[in-house]
């Protein structure tokens, strides 16, 4: 398989989540599945301009301007999806917090950055910060006693394919600051990164197509009714 | 992808190579363990639900073995006492009394009311013995106290009764639930402790109501009261054991550490009537 074609076909996954979602949209009642179907929707609107001006009319600076917005729109509602499910209100405010740093250093970092490059040390950060909360969102899960297995919930898969995509191109991203000129380095780039795209993708779209939101579990009530006991019941035997 | 990896053999190489499977096993890993623990946690729960459930069965079983047990006692009494002594009344009361002469139908209307009393008396005992009418009327503390004063003055036990704290009264409900519980435990040292002294103690918290039972005879400490409760003998216990459950109160069954007598204490939610303890005295007046 070319390369060239891998990274089409990576492009054209990034739209499949979209569609499924579209699919299941009648099922979406909870507010993180709201907030990740806009994520999903403004992925699709960024897609396209990407797509476009590296395949259609190449133009760098067009198109690395589209990647840092969508890169700074992917985390914000990432951390929105994660704050939804995170129960601790302490991680909770450092959620709502982070974002607004990671904004101001994505700024800072396309200020500082030589124009028509991409910078990988954004991708990097979001990379980590995604993986710390997905870690901590697990911690919370294992903590809590619920009757549902945790591959049943949507959220879980949302988890599962971040967590892959991000452990996944953590280092890749790190390494391509220094090393993405060699060619050879940029193939194995596209390797990586569409392998773990790919498969995030797909599981997206596993997630989506559950249907099953977590109930908390309740204990249920055992105790033996006042009317089933009997008052009138002498205790003399 | 190994093989993309491979054939780039710069030490930036293996640092990726190695970096990107380092962390790959760390989210598997990861992943793994946060469904292996749930599915493990949850088995555990299951198995706990099934030891509650059989829990629940058992006491169930028992309360409505007990209930059947009442039953029959309430029916053996009318049938084998009541029965028989309204049939002697009817005997006195028979057509040929008109024919008799007058003083003997005097003697026989006055057997018949003498046996019509006691058919009364046997009746009321029986009502009383469902609902003990102290208790209706005046409340928990009257009717232990008068419980302790009738086991005292029967002599062969020592029996005393002390509330501390009882200005404000329990439900109604929970009172009776309380005495059935406290008549239970006392019937059991009667029949098996053999003790010589029976002291009940009520106190208060702010939460909870706390009834402590002491005496010298052989009892039982908490792991034989679990232990009888969770078997099918012992049906009195686990008739406490449901009662307690009803009023969402606790029951320790502990020895004294001098090892001189036991204590029964019984630990009741508050969940007080709106009126004080003198409410009963006005309502009946």
């Amino acid at each position: 398989m070319k390369i060239e074609t891998l990274s089409y076909i990576t492009f054209l996954t990034e739209l499949l989540p979209f569609f499924f979602f579209l699919f299941n949209l009648k099922k979406i009642k909870e507010k993180d599945l709201k907030v990740f179907f806009i994520y999903l929707t403004l992925l699709f609107v960024l897609v396209l301009p990407v797509f476009y001006f590296r395949y259609i009319s190449p133009s760098s600076i067009p198109r690395l301007i589209f990647l840092r917005i969508f890169l700074i729109v992917e985390f914000v509602s990432i951390s929105l999806v994660f704050y939804y499910n995170i129960n601790k209100k302490l991680i909770k405010k450092i959620i709502l917090i982070v974002p607004w740093f990671f904004i101001l250093f994505s700024v800072y970092d396309y200020v500082d950055s030589t124009k028509g490059q991409f910078s990988y040390i954004p991708l990097a950060v979001e990379c980590l910060i995604l993986v710390i909360y997905i870690i901590y969102f697990f911690f919370e899960k294992i903590q809590i006693n619920t009757p549902t297995p945790i591959y049943t919930t949507h959220i879980f898969w949302i988890a599962v394919a971040f967590i892959f995509y991000c452990s996944g191109n953590f280092f890749l991203f790190l390494y391509s600051n220094v090393a993405i000129k060699n060619e050879q380095f940029q193939n194995q780039y596209t390797v990586i990164y569409s392998t773990f795209t790919i498969l995030k993708n797909i599981l997206l779209c596993l997630g989506i197509s559950l249907n099953s939101s977590e109930q908390i579990y309740k204990q249920p009530i055992f105790f033996i009714q006042d009317n089933t006991l009997g008052f009138n019941l002498n205790s003399k035997n | 992808m190994l093989k993309f990896l491979q054939s780039n053999t710069t030490s930036g190489s293996y640092v990726l190579f190695f970096g990107t499977l380092g962390m790959l096993i760390l989210a598997f890993g990861i992943v793994g363990f946060v469904i292996l623990h749930q599915r493990r946690v949850n088995r555990y729960q299951y198995q706990l639900k099934l030891l509650e459930e059989e829990k629940q069965q058992i006491l169930l079983n028992a309360s409505i073995r007990f209930q059947e047990e009442e039953r029959n006692r309430i029916a053996a009494d009318l049938h084998d006492d009541a029965g028989p002594l309204l049939a002697t009344a009817r005997l006195y009361l028979n057509e040929n009394l008109v024919n008799q002469e007058r003083t003997q139908q005097l003697q026989s209307i006055y057997s018949a009311k003498q046996i019509i009393d006691d058919a009364i008396l046997l009746i009321r005992n029986i009502s009383h013995s469902l609902m003990p009418p102290t208790l209706k009327n005046f409340g928990l503390e009257s009717a232990t106290t008068d419980l302790f004063q009738k086991i005292s003055g029967s002599g062969s036990l020592n029996a005393s009764a002390r509330f501390h704290d009882y200005r404000v009264r329990l439900k109604v409900d929970q009172e009776l639930l309380v005495f059935r519980v406290i008549q239970e435990l006392i019937n059991n040292i009667i029949k098996h402790s053999n003790a010589g002294f029976i002291h009940l103690t009520q106190n208060t918290s702010d939460n909870n109501m706390y009834f402590r039972l002491h005496h010298d005879g052989i009892g039982l400490v908490q792991k034989e009261f679990d232990s009888l409760n969770h078997s099918a003998v012992g049906l009195g216990l686990k008739n406490i054991a449901s009662r307690m459950s009803v009023l969402k109160g606790r029951i320790y069954f502990e020895i004294d550490s001098s090892q001189t007598y036991y204590k029964v204490t019984l630990e009741v939610p508050k969940e007080t009537t709106i009126g004080m303890a003198f409410v009963p005295f006005l309502t009946t007046t």
